[in-house]
């Protein structure tokens, strides 16, 4: 799967650490959001074998997977590793602990305003439902559109096998929470629509994030979003939003002109992983899964 | 002001009133410098050295690693730490005999360090930037303290293997926080890989508690040069309006230098809460701290607040 960018696959490959995993940057120790990208990346390949080798024995006992074995706590990645032991088939114990573990893992609600803050305030200082609370970065915080677009598409994959209405249910409340925190340009920004009274601009590798979220929605927020992020895309960028962007709208079946990821020594390795995904024949296709 | 404002800030002002708590003594006069400086064109990074001895920094033999604020990039506003100040930084400490100098930063909305430094322009300003600088979101991490029931609070090890942390903050206002200085510059340093985009946890631990504990960690070998060429007033510390001050301000305790900043900023740094908070890193009274080269008073400009933060503005005269 080396495609059109063999730089960023001979880059990717010479970033693997002995135990199998990846570090953020050539020479770091092993982390798992590195190490799940560049497995995804090398989707059908031994190198992911050797990947998931380093990531499966990190799992905690309640079921989620910590950031780096230098910081053992649940992390947002969970998701990332239940997406990738979907698409290898491992609907075994170790997954079905996982997804029981990120489907009770909802985000705090943020409380309603007081009814001193309604005498006092025109609207509330952020503007949300927060009936729709997603998934946060760390236990028991708010939702942000990152990890919830992750959370829903690893349950998305695990739904076939996993079964019942609460992941069901959970999807559509993460899809209507990403809907519902669609800033005012169509696209989507870390999670703030709009703050004490100001409208937020989206970002464009949050943009692209939104949409891989909702990447089996249609409907008008969703065509909106898309022009938002041709938008964005005709704006040149770079890195990160780049290699995001052009996932985003091959899952939405978008036409637009492609250009590789340009990708250097310094290229952090979740975005050499993503320029590879998001290449014509690369991993975004699994990673929408079903039908592409 | 509409009538929800001026209610809302009658009522900001009297629980500040209720909730201030009564300076306390320090130990010794804290020295802070303030320096005139109308533009970046100018040769900052001899006015910087100056400051820097003069406010007693020492960096001889040090390895120092600079935390300048990169947020986000917009041409329309001054939202970052200028690039040309960090590179005058760096050269007045290594012409101080700095061992080794480091630009470290973890932005907390984007998550792309690398191209947004390239977008703030610190490819272009400073010199050999892509060997001095360091992901603070994405490097490894030791576990340095607690943030009471979220959990551990874990650090960049390029922070712990420095000699000499210089916060390089951008003087501002901030809608959550009052004012952002060099203690909330400290929220950089927290990684992203482990707390996110944003750094969530640091909220719901209190904004002001998180400020106070990064800046317990941290102020024993961190001290500060303030970027208040071009500041930002209102809706900080990413809405706001440029602000010109023209003014640097460096020193080598944390509180005694956000408090000078306050001061110029037109606020009165005894209302800030964080301020009050951390009266046991330092003194915000003005009568502990020894002022350098130009006085805060004289300098002063009322950048614009908040409507919900006008009563941290500081009494004439």
């Amino acid at each position: 799967m080396g495609g059109r960018n063999p730089g960023a696959m001979d880059l990717l490959l010479a970033r693997q650490n002995a135990d199998g995993g990846f570090g953020f940057r050539a020479g770091q120790s092993s982390w798992l959001e590195p190490t799940a990208w560049a497995a995804l990346a090398l989707y059908g390949r031994p190198e992911m074998d050797r990947a998931m080798a380093w990531l499966g024995p990190m799992q905690l006992a309640g079921g989620a997977w910590p950031a780096s074995p230098n910081a053992q706590r649940e992390s947002w990645a969970t998701s990332l590793a239940i997406l990738l032991k979907c698409l290898r088939g491992e609907f075994d114990a170790s997954w079905r602990k996982a997804v029981g573990w990120l489907i009770s893992g909802e985000a705090r609600r943020i409380p309603d305003p007081s009814w001193l803050d309604r005498l006092l305030h025109k609207e509330d200082a952020v503007v949300q439902d927060r009936s729709l609370r997603g998934w946060p970065w760390t236990p028991g915080a708010a939702g942000w559109i990152e990890p919830t677009v992750h959370a829903v598409r690893a349950l998305d994959h695990s739904r076939p096998r996993y079964g019942g209405a609460a992941l069901a249910e959970k999807i559509e409340m993460g899809e209507r929470m990403i809907l519902d925190r669609q800033c005012r340009d169509g696209g989507w920004n870390y999670g703030n629509k709009r703050v004490l009274g100001e409208d937020l601009d989206s970002f464009p590798e949050c943009t692209a994030l939104g949409l891989i979220g909702l990447c089996r929605h249609r409907g008008p927020q969703v065509e909106r979003g898309i022009a938002c992020a041709l938008g964005h895309w005709s704006r040149a960028p770079r890195g990160l939003a780049q290699a995001l962007l052009r996932v985003a709208l091959r899952m939405h079946g978008v036409a637009f002109a492609d250009r590789p990821v340009e990708v250097s020594g310094r290229t952090d390795t979740t975005v050499l992983a993503l320029a590879l995904i998001g290449e014509p024949e690369g991993a975004w296709r699994q990673w929408k899964g079903g039908a592409a | 002001m509409n009538r929800r404002e001026w209610m809302a800030c009658g009522l900001a002002a009297a629980g500040a009133a209720c909730a201030q708590r009564r300076p306390q003594p320090w130990p010794r006069k804290e020295p802070v410098f303030v320096l005139k400086a109308e533009s970046y064109e100018r040769e900052l990074a001899g006015e910087i050295r100056r400051a820097v001895e003069a406010a007693g920094i020492a960096v001889l033999g040090k390895k120092v690693l600079l935390k300048p604020n990169l947020v986000e990039f917009s041409r329309a506003t001054a939202i970052n730490t200028h690039p040309v100040f960090i590179a005058a930084v760096m050269e007045a400490l290594l012409s101080l005999g700095a061992a080794d100098v480091r630009i470290g930063e973890g932005p907390g909305h984007r998550r792309d360090t690398w191209t947004l430094a390239e977008e703030a322009g610190c490819f272009e300003a400073i010199p050999r930037f892509e060997d001095r600088f360091i992901d603070l979101n994405r490097d490894d991490v030791e576990r340095v303290g607690e943030l009471g029931e979220w959990g551990p609070l874990w650090a960049p090890r390029s922070l712990l293997a420095a000699d000499l942390i210089v916060s390089l903050p951008k003087l501002k206002t901030h809608h959550w926080a009052g004012a952002t200085l060099s203690m909330k510059n400290l929220f950089g340093t927290v990684p992203g890989s482990l707390y996110g985009w944003p750094k969530n946890v640091l909220h719901h631990y209190g904004i002001d508690a998180s400020i106070v504990k990064l800046a317990e960690i941290w102020a024993p070998k961190t001290v500060a040069i303030v970027d208040g060429i071009v500041g930002m007033e209102g809706n900080g510390p990413i809405q706001g309006k440029p602000r010109k001050a023209g003014v640097i301000v460096a020193g080598a305790n944390l509180p005694a230098v956000d408090a000078t900043c306050c001061r110029l900023m037109g606020i009165d740094p005894g209302r800030v809460n964080f301020l009050a908070m951390s009266q046991h890193l330092g003194p915000a009274d003005a009568a502990w701290i020894e002022q350098h080269g130009e006085r805060p008073e004289t300098l002063r400009q009322d950048f614009e607040l908040m409507p919900m933060w006008s009563f941290l503005r500081a009494p004439k005269g």
